[in-house]
């Protein structure tokens, strides 16, 4: 009687907390019981003995079975069915992962070379490559490729002929891609599943620019709630709109092709659950998914995807009823240019994001490696944790600073993974270079956030660090090769965002040819009719934006930003089409101050120039030196505060909608603090 | 919930084994059981010895050696307390862990139940099932059919 009430076996998880009340009151029940009993009955002790060992074993067995590798959790599952039932069970299951979780978990390095020809499109890829510190994985991989063939019935001379590209990873699940098809590996149970390639949509024949990248970026999300019927976790694959090619086309990141904006755009997802697409709209605005930094992989992190866009870190909840994202700003020193899109390095050590660039610096005689954590994810708080100057390091000497960035250590801060031609660990404080065949685990270092990268589970294996090292052989390649942006001139039609960087490729002009206008009245009529946003950067000679005749067509524009130009001279001007290929006529100058936006604006005679921030018309008369500037009345107001005349002022001002013509509620009319980036948004 | 932490620091506990054997702690000493800590609480006369039932008393004298050791922490430091710890489970043998890991379960000492644990978990982890089955005396009761089904869920499991 009342050994019902024995205190079940609280143990130290966070569920014994929670009901530490109520068993301090089991407790002290019992306690007045046996009180009551008197003190020295063996045989009631016995008879509580069998009971705690029935009740409890199974608990105490549970926590033995936690601390047990992987691989002993499924070879004890034959001892007996007890065992079995126990090990397999979902408590077991969950408690285990939680565990791991806390730990310091083998992981897993897996790393593929692509080698592209001088003309940078030739790409060879080579088998994906693995190095493991896993007790069972290291076994298999030492020295040797990862043995992709598990199935039997998949061809093996597709894989001789093109080997699985890499793509993302997920804790122990690997998403490959191969001629056109997903694949989800698990490396350590060798289970793989073919996923179907997603329906293509009417809105990828519509917007053609999209089409070209149908192949988009990935990226894996994985559970382990529950033991998925095929062995694997329960995953997730998303893919992006945005970037081409990751499977079929050669250059996986070389290639930066507009920018597209959208107040929404659809992510695909494949769940392992419904084994279908589904198309989803993220709502985000403003939102511009680019194709900076493609070559870092899209992380998967505490259930989300990061990837890094632009000039910040972008975080999608992908399980979430309403998908969302989060963005948070990139460190200045870091921001991305977009032809410095190499040398980055992105992931996560001790459970934050870290990112990491190669940086030529003169003031420090050479190249730089820094490296900065996002203290706080919330706030938005980066803070510096390594600054190497690889020119002084005497190990890398030898090597001659061949140095490609490939991974972070997931818990010790101050190493990371390196290409030097074969697979090195580099201590960013010691300086201190390994050959690298079996990860070192250092005890004790336990990450500082108890969810780590790194993590291993029942069904799951180790961690993977997914990363692709491309090689150019051309130099000249390896900084980009930008796509003629005129070659898409017949696939504009419903083009609805662009963006523009550095726009000396236009129609393949050499550079000393730069067009006095952005566009010339060489488009198809047609061509921007459902332009709705556009990026122009590092516009660093053309003069003026629009034409006239092209503005005319802009009817659906609604968002303009303009960033690094520094010459230009209006944003709309009237250009005869016959004058355009001319060199700059005799013109007015402006006498702005030099903080002002429009400083420097010249008009041609007998032209007119609406200036940057849009509220200003400038005249300059036929044969006249001097601008004349007013304001003007489009569809928006400006304060007379902060544009009138040429007293433009620095700094945002916002400009209330004031016409139903328009819909765009705020104008930031913006000049950086260094002056050189000038960021417009004005409404047409 | 009446507090009685502060005018005790140096009380002295009398906890009773199983086969009726008493020994005399510090109160600090005790307290590192949870199980004895809410036993106190509610205690009308702290002078009358405690039962802790189901431990017998060469495992009660283990679990106050352990308990000793680990309140007066601030005379070690970590990494000697570390390998105290080690070589006090490296001395247990099977039998003795098994009644410490049921007495510190009992009497919910979260230290010493983490250690025992991983002390099992490391004797265990590198065996094959014939041998856990041989050390622990457990019956194979699955058939050879169920016996391949599971090898063959994680055949990489059993690979040497």
């Amino acid at each position: 009687m009342g050994f019902n009430m024995v205190p079940y076996s609280r143990l130290m998880t966070k569920r014994s907390k929670v009901k530490k009340r109520s068993s301090t009151l089991v407790v002290s029940k019992r306690r007045k019981e046996l009180k009551s009993r008197g003190e020295n009955e063996a045989e009631a002790d016995l008879e509580l003995k069998l009971e705690l060992f029935s009740s409890m074993i199974d608990e105490l067995l549970t926590e033995i079975f936690l601390r047990l590798p992987i691989d002993s959790v499924c070879r004890f599952k034959l001892v007996c069915k007890h065992w079995c039932s126990l090990l397999s069970s979902d408590y077991f299951v969950s408690r285990f992962t939680e565990y791991n979780h806390n730990q310091q978990c083998p992981f897993t390095l897996v790393f593929q070379y692509s080698v592209f020809g001088p003309s940078g499109n030739a790409e060879i890829l080579n088998p994906i490559g693995a190095i493991s510190n896993h007790p069972v994985l290291s076994k298999s991989l030492r020295n040797r490729p990862l043995d992709l063939n598990f199935k039997r019935d998949f061809n093996d001379n597709f894989l001789k002929i093109e080997p699985m590209r890499v793509m993302a990873s997920c804790h122990d699940l690997l998403l490959c891609g191969h001629f056109g098809s997903l694949y989800v590996v698990n490396l350590l149970t060798r289970c793989w599943i073919h996923i179907p390639p997603p329906p293509i949509r009417d809105q990828d024949r519509e917007r053609t620019i999209l089409n070209l990248m149908q192949y988009p970026k990935a990226g894996l999300l994985c559970s382990h709630d529950n033991k998925n019927g095929d062995g694997l976790c329960k995953y997730k694959v998303i893919l992006l709109p945005g970037i081409r090619s990751d499977i079929m086309f050669p250059q996986p990141c070389v290639v930066v092709p507009p920018e597209i904006y959208a107040s929404q755009f659809s992510v695909r997802i494949f769940s392992s659950e419904s084994r279908q697409w589904v198309d989803i709209a993220v709502d985000w605005y403003p939102w511009s998914l680019n194709a900076y930094l493609s070559c870092t992989p899209i992380l998967s992190h505490e259930g989300k995807l990061h990837w890094l866009n632009g000039p910040s870190l972008v975080s999608l909840d992908a399980n979430a009823n309403n998908l969302s994202c989060h963005s948070v700003d990139l460190p200045n020193e870091l921001s991305i240019k977009p032809s410095l899109i190499f040398g980055y390095c992105f992931g996560v050590c001790q459970g934050k994001f870290r990112l990491a660039r190669l940086i030529y610096k003169k003031a420090d005689g050479g190249t730089v490696l820094l490296v900065w954590d996002l203290e706080d994810y919330h706030k938005g708080v980066w803070q510096s944790a390594h600054r190497v100057i690889l020119q002084h390091q005497p190990s890398l000497k030898k090597y001659d600073y061949r140095f490609r960035l490939m991974a972070f250590h997931p818990f010790d801060r101050d190493m990371v993974f390196v290409d030097m031609n074969g697979v090195f660990q580099f201590n960013m404080r010691t300086g201190i270079l390994e050959s690298y065949h079996q990860l070192k685990l250092e005890k004790g270092s336990k990450p500082s956030t108890s969810a780590g990268h790194a993590q291993l589970t029942l069904y799951c294996g180790p961690s993977i660090l997914a990363c692709v090292v491309f090689i150019w052989t051309d130099p000249i390649a390896r900084y980009g090769t930008w796509i003629p942006y005129w070659s898409y001139r017949g696939l504009m039609r419903g083009l609805w965002a662009l963006l523009l960087v550095n726009p000396k490729c236009l129609d393949h002009e050499p550079m000393e040819r730069v067009p006095l206008a952005l566009w010339r009245g060489v488009a198809p009529s047609t061509s921007f009719q459902s332009l709705k946003h556009v990026k122009i950067e590092e516009c660093k000679l053309v003069k003026i934006l629009f034409p006239l005749a092209i503005a005319k067509m802009l009817n659906q524009l609604k968002y303009l930003e303009i960033s690094n130009c520094d010459v230009m001279e209006a944003v709309i001007a009237y250009i005869e089409d016959h004058e355009i290929q001319m060199g700059t006529p005799s013109a007015c100058a402006s006498n702005f101050p030099t903080t002002a936006s429009d400083y420097g604006l010249i008009v041609p005679n007998g032209r007119y120039a609406i200036s940057t921030s849009h509220c200003v018309q400038c005249n300059c008369g036929p044969g006249s030196r001097n601008l004349y500037c007013m304001p003007i009345s489009l569809a928006v107001s400006c304060s007379s505060m902060q544009c009138r005349g040429s007293n433009l002022m620095l700094g945002n001002s916002t400009i209330q909608q004031t016409s139903a013509g328009c819909n765009v509620t705020s104008c930031n009319y913006d000049v950086y603090l260094n002056g050189t980036i000038l960021t417009t948004y004005v409404c047409l | 919930m009446a507090s009685t932490s502060t005018s005790t620091l140096s009380r002295k506990l009398i906890l009773k084994s199983s086969d009726g054997e008493k020994f005399e702690v510090d109160e600090n000493v005790a307290m590192q059981s949870q199980t004895i800590k809410h036993m106190i609480e509610d205690l009308d006369d702290i002078n009358s010895p405690i039962p802790v039932s189901i431990v017998t008393g060469t495992i009660l004298s283990k679990v106050i050696e352990y308990c000793k050791k680990h309140a007066t922490e601030d005379s070690d430091s970590d990494e000697q307390l570390k390998q105290w710890d080690k070589e006090y489970a490296n001395n247990m043998d099977l039998n003795t862990l098994y009644y410490l890991l049921l007495a510190a379960n009992y009497m919910e000492i979260k230290g010493l139940l983490e250690l025992i644990t991983q002390c099992v978990a490391d004797m265990i982890k590198g065996k094959s099932p014939e041998e856990i089955r041989a050390h622990f005396n457990i019956k194979n009761d699955f058939t050879p059919q169920e016996e391949a089904n599971i090898r063959n869920e994680n055949p990489w499991a059993f690979e040497n």
